[in-house]
């Protein structure tokens, strides 16, 4: 790709109008006190992601990043109804996976949201390991996702653990819990959201349904090279607002053709099924 | 300089023409791979430059083949050849001397070399030490004496920091006792909005803004709460994307008047011997 004209512009992708975010986060939540105050409902999130270049967002309630049964998720979850229906703002609500969920409660959340509106389901798995109970209903509502035909999405990383105070219920779980997750439907593309700089290789050789996002990736010409490595198909581009400023994140994305240009920033996602909102 | 050094808004004198965009916080050494199909780092490192539109890079060299925590009066010298090749290869680059407060009389000798003697701009301090160990105050005064600024690396890390990392009250602290020294603090995602309010009383103080994610909204925040004079702009690179490290700044929400200040402007006032060409200066 060329250089683009303006100075300071970088050579990132063309301007496009059809940029697509695999993660953003609306309402209230961890590490988003009173200084994004402005971000957090729905009209100011879809501005940020306007003057970011983003076009539509799949977009979970902040909240429920650390919620802990199926109760606090939903409420998280309401928050999502301040999203205008059918705009570019499209629902991801948070199904509770932890050690305090109920298996049974998880699956029939599961089902409930996708007869409800929801494009996808986002869980978080904290500190899970293969074994342990959360590992157990995270495979179930695996499972029951790709039964209704609701694509699922694990997020990892809220913020660099380095910057912030440690809060109950954000640690990051390793690589092993999500190859489990993705072994309990196989064939089903499971997305991985928040994946920590340093392990999107990781995570794409232990399973072949595996689709990582870029929100966290860094490094000289990181998106390029993770594509060229893996694959467009492999790679959805994310901005994880508004933690982080999604136009910044879109310039990470450059240097690739315009097919691989295309399937990052919005193909790889709509290969899931989450094209739009259709509540 | 005397004593009382203060960050002002006046632009340099500058011709007519674009604002200059330094990218005031990068590296080279053979440590860093190249990724772009140059020779080595520095080379892409410059050619990334050109693309984006960067006019100058300052870099520093923090040992051949990784970054040395503690490098050995040979392995600054060797070091800081490596930058000074660099530099001398890529008219896109500029130099930083790496100094380190283990060693001032070595450091000291790497300043003359560098700076009175060579074309470089300023120093750089990594951890070996904190901002505040007494041997760092040395290195500081002679940055101060030659006019040129202190690069000091910062983060206030919640783990993983290291044991001579400074953080954002060190080097307040340090510009708390050489008022007439020009610092640049570096990360400012790694000095967060508490970091900004730390230094904020401190005026001879810069904050970069190299490093980390650009976690939204704090460019803003460090703009209005230091004044656009005293936000530069960096990236880190090669460890770092250089087009997402630009656009923390061309994206953030901030007057085009200010963004001219972060993107160039700010390096442009302080590291003066980028205008004067590097030039031997006794």
């Amino acid at each position: 790709m060329s250089a683009s004209g303006a100075r300071g512009a970088g050579v990132g992708a063309p301007e496009r109008r059809d940029v697509k975010d695999a993660c953003c986060w609306v309402g209230p939540g961890p590490h988003l006190d009173g200084r994004h105050a402005d971000a957090l409902s729905a009209a100011p999130l879809r501005e940020l992601l306007r003057r970011g270049g983003i076009a539509a967002g799949l977009v979970s309630p902040a909240a429920g990043l650390t919620a802990r049964t199926q109760e606090e998720a939903d409420a998280a979850n309401a928050t999502l109804a301040t999203l205008p229906v059918g705009g570019p703002l499209v629902p991801a609500p948070v199904v509770a996976v932890g050690a305090d969920a109920d298996p049974e409660v998880a699956g029939r959340s599961v089902i409930r949201l996708a007869a409800t509106g929801a494009r996808a389901v986002r869980i978080r798995l904290d500190a899970t390991v293969p074994g342990d109970a959360a590992a157990g209903t995270a495979c179930l509502v695996r499972r029951t996702c790709a039964a209704v035909g609701l694509p699922l999405v694990v997020h990892v990383r809220v913020a660099d653990p380095r910057c912030v105070p440690a809060l109950p219920g954000l640690d990051e779980c390793g690589d092993a819990a999500i190859a489990m997750v993705a072994r309990a439907a196989p064939g089903v593309p499971l997305l991985v959201t928040g994946v920590p700089n340093g392990r999107h290789d990781g995570l794409l050789a232990l399973h072949p349904d595996v689709v990582v996002d870029t929100a966290f990736l860094d490094g000289p010409d990181a998106v390029r090279r993770l594509v060229a490595r893996a694959g467009a198909d492999r790679v959805a581009f994310s901005g994880h607002a508004p933690y982080l400023s999604p136009g910044a994140g879109l310039a990470k994305v450059h240097g690739l053709s315009e097919e691989d240009a295309r399937a990052v920033l919005g193909g790889t996602l709509a290969s899931f099924g989450i094209a739009a909102d259709r509540r | 300089m005397g004593a009382g050094a203060r960050v002002t808004t006046a632009c340099s004198s500058r011709a007519e023409g674009p604002p200059p965009i330094i990218d005031a916080h990068a590296h080279v050494g053979s440590g860093f791979a190249p990724w772009r199909g140059g020779v080595d780092a520095a080379d892409d490192l410059a050619a990334t430059a050109r693309d984006c539109g960067i006019d100058r890079v300052l870099v520093s060299c923090l040992g051949r083949d990784g970054l040395l925590e503690h490098p050995s009066p040979a392995e600054l010298t060797e070091a800081n050849l490596i930058a000074r090749r660099a530099v001398s290869e890529h008219p896109e680059l500029a130099g930083l001397v790496y100094v380190s407060p283990d060693h001032p009389r070595a450091s000291l000798d790497e300043i003359e070399r560098h700076i009175v003697d060579g074309p470089f701009v300023g120093l750089k301090l990594w951890i070996a030490r904190k901002a505040t160990d007494p041997d760092v105050g040395p290195l500081v005064e002679r940055a101060a004496a030659l006019g040129v600024p202190v690069l000091q690396h910062t983060w206030d890390k919640f783990v993983d920091g290291f044991p001579g990392e400074s953080g954002a009250a060190d080097i307040a602290e340090l510009a708390r006792r050489h008022p007439g020294a020009i610092l640049q603090a570096a990360h400012l995602v790694g000095l967060g909005r508490r970091g900004v309010d730390t230094v904020a009383p401190y005026p001879n103080l810069l904050v970069d803004s190299s490093g980390g994610d650009a976690v939204e909204g704090q460019v803003e925040y460090a703009v209005r709460t230091l004044g656009a004079d005293r936000v530069v702009f960096g990236t880190d690179a090669p460890l770092r994307d250089v087009h997402a490290a630009l656009a923390k700044i061309t994206r953030a929400a901030i007057d085009d008047a200010a963004a001219a200040l972060v993107l160039g402007g700010n390096a442009a006032r302080h590291y003066r011997r980028l205008a004067q060409g590097g030039q031997v200066r006794r």
